[in-house]
């Protein structure tokens, strides 16, 4: 729903979003979305979905083509062009959806669980090859996750929400050095991290295992 | 819709890598199949040449008691002329000409209403579809027209239009518009509104979002609907030609029976069985064609 609210998808019902002074009423440019459940057109090639970004915006056919193949390339997925999504894995559809969203060059990133719908092993290789692309491309990402792993390995802040109604708990600076690999997971610092971001999460978590007490059909 | 048509479940193709099950929601296209004879036989192409092999026994034996039941005195031969003499009066008319003028005009009649249909029916269904105010106005309507036999008004367009191609083609646009049409509506009403919001976030135009997403999206169930309104236009056509028409197959066999002339009626009827042979098999290899995107999983379905 925030993510909905930044990428001009949905009109807050108070506050607004401002993206560099100006305020975001619809869909920006300057701003990429990508979504749990990849949301890739089925009908196209994993390098048309990609051109998509751009068709509609107007780009010429030969550039947009060189950026899609371009960004395939970046997530390794060069030679796979022609594929439909249905014939793409989860995590390649995903990296397909990344670079879809990445295609216009967009300056705000939102990323909406992306990885939530992968497996373990997928999701690590996957948040890994996030980092590394966006060292190369240092835009700025807002990533919502339900993990919080996820949430202190990728991020420089870690915004933390209540449940209900979703308001920001606690923002707290993630200082791990960069470029950051999956060993950082097992440092005493990502620990503290951890312990950290629990411990600010627990009150949130206990009031919503409450409501789930409440419901007659889990009381015991 | 109810009595022809039926709706099957989500058709995501299967993601063989995808990890929790709620993954595999990629491609959540309904759509609408016909439950008639084609599906049958598209199954039975699905299942292989061998259903194929199993079946012309019971078929050789149904042509040989044709062939042989009048010839015995079991079927009386001027009613039931046996099928050697059906193939000779078909061989007859084809090579006189006849046959091929008379299916060019039936066929002819069925496709421009069929073209006349999906012209029609297309941008109507889009925006029917999209916008329910659009729907909800005009939904009684539709109901009460496609509900109306398309024979029953054929007097009616002979009145409007005259004996002559106006009223066949009125008749084949009849018969082929609303299967066209809601299928075309109910293909839109299950675009995923995930793509929507998909295509939005990327700043998509009204416009775009017609062309580029809700007709691709949708074109799985508009093909379905056109393969019911083309086999319909076929009907309609046949059967317009039976009741007011000088030309056309419905005629050859109409007027064959009138003359007694009941070996080149039932080569009539060969033919048609053919061409509804072959237009089927058409029908399903475009489907096939259009909705390639879909996948393994999905042809084997259909």
């Amino acid at each position: 729903m925030l993510l909905d609210i930044i990428g001009g998808l949905t009109q807050a019902t108070s506050g607004g979003v401002q993206l560099d002074g100006r305020r975001i009423t619809r869909p920006d440019p300057k701003t990429g979305y990508v979504f749990q459940q990849y949301a890739l057109f089925p009908w196209r090639t994993a390098l048309a979905n990609i051109e998509y970004a751009l068709e509609v915006r107007g780009v010429a056919k030969s550039e947009r083509t060189a950026t899609a193949r371009h960004l395939l390339s970046l997530f390794g997925l060069a030679g796979f062009e022609d594929r439909f999504p249905n014939q793409l894995s989860g995590g390649m559809q995903q990296r397909v959806a990344i670079a879809r969203a990445l295609a216009s060059n967009p300056e705000v990133l939102l990323m909406d669980e992306p990885f939530a719908a992968l497996d373990q092993q997928t999701r690590e290789i996957l948040q890994g090859e996030l980092l590394r692309i966006w060292g190369k491309i240092k835009t700025t990402v807002i990533f919502v996750t339900h993990s919080i792993d996820e949430a202190i390995f990728l991020a420089d802040r870690v915004v933390v929400m209540t449940a209900r109604p979703g308001m920001v708990k606690e923002i707290i600076d993630i200082d791990l050095p960069r470029p950051r690999d999956g060993d950082i997971r097992a440092s005493a610092a990502f620990n503290n991290h951890r312990a950290r971001v629990w411990d600010v999460l627990r009150d949130e978590v206990n009031k919503a295992q409450k409501d789930w007490t409440l419901s007659p059909a889990f009381s015991h | 819709m109810a009595y022809l048509t039926e709706k099957f479940g989500p058709t995501g193709g299967f993601h063989p890598f995808a990890g929790a099950g709620d993954a595999v929601a990629a491609a959540r296209v309904p759509a609408i199949k016909a439950r008639s004879a084609t599906s049958a036989v598209k199954r039975r192409r699905g299942a292989g040449f061998g259903t194929f092999i199993y079946g012309l026994p019971l078929l050789g034996l149904f042509f040989l008691s044709w062939e042989i039941a009048p010839r015995l005195g079991w079927l009386n031969r001027i009613f039931f002329p046996p099928l050697s003499e059906v193939l000779v009066a078909w061989w007859d008319l084809l090579t006189s000409g006849v046959l091929v003028e008379h299916i060019g005009i039936s066929l002819q009649r069925a496709a421009i209403g069929f073209a006349l249909g999906v012209i029609v029916a297309i941008p109507l269904g889009l925006l029917m579809g999209r916008y329910s105010l659009f729907e909800k106005v005009s939904d009684l309507l539709v109901q009460t027209l496609r509900n109306t036999s398309q024979f029953a008004l054929l007097p009616v367009f002979i009145l409007l239009l005259g004996i002559g191609e106006e009223s066949k083609v009125a008749i084949t646009f009849y018969s082929s518009v609303f299967f066209l049409l809601v299928n075309t509506i109910s293909g839109v009403k299950s675009v995923d509104p995930l793509l929507i919001k998909a295509a939005r976030s990327m700043g998509t135009s009204d416009y775009d979002m017609f062309r580029k997403i809700i007709l691709p999206a949708s074109v799985p169930s508009i093909v379905a609907g056109a393969r019911l309104g083309v086999k319909s236009s076929l009907f309609a056509v046949i059967g317009a030609e039976m009741l007011a028409a000088k030309s056309g197959l419905g005629f050859l066999i109409q007027n064959s029976q009138l003359m007694m002339e009941t070996a080149d009626m039932y080569a009539g009827i060969l033919t048609l069985t053919v061409i509804g042979l072959v237009v089927n098999y058409l029908l399903v290899w475009f489907e096939r064609w259009a909705t390639a995107w879909k996948g393994q999983s999905e042809a084997s379905l259909i």
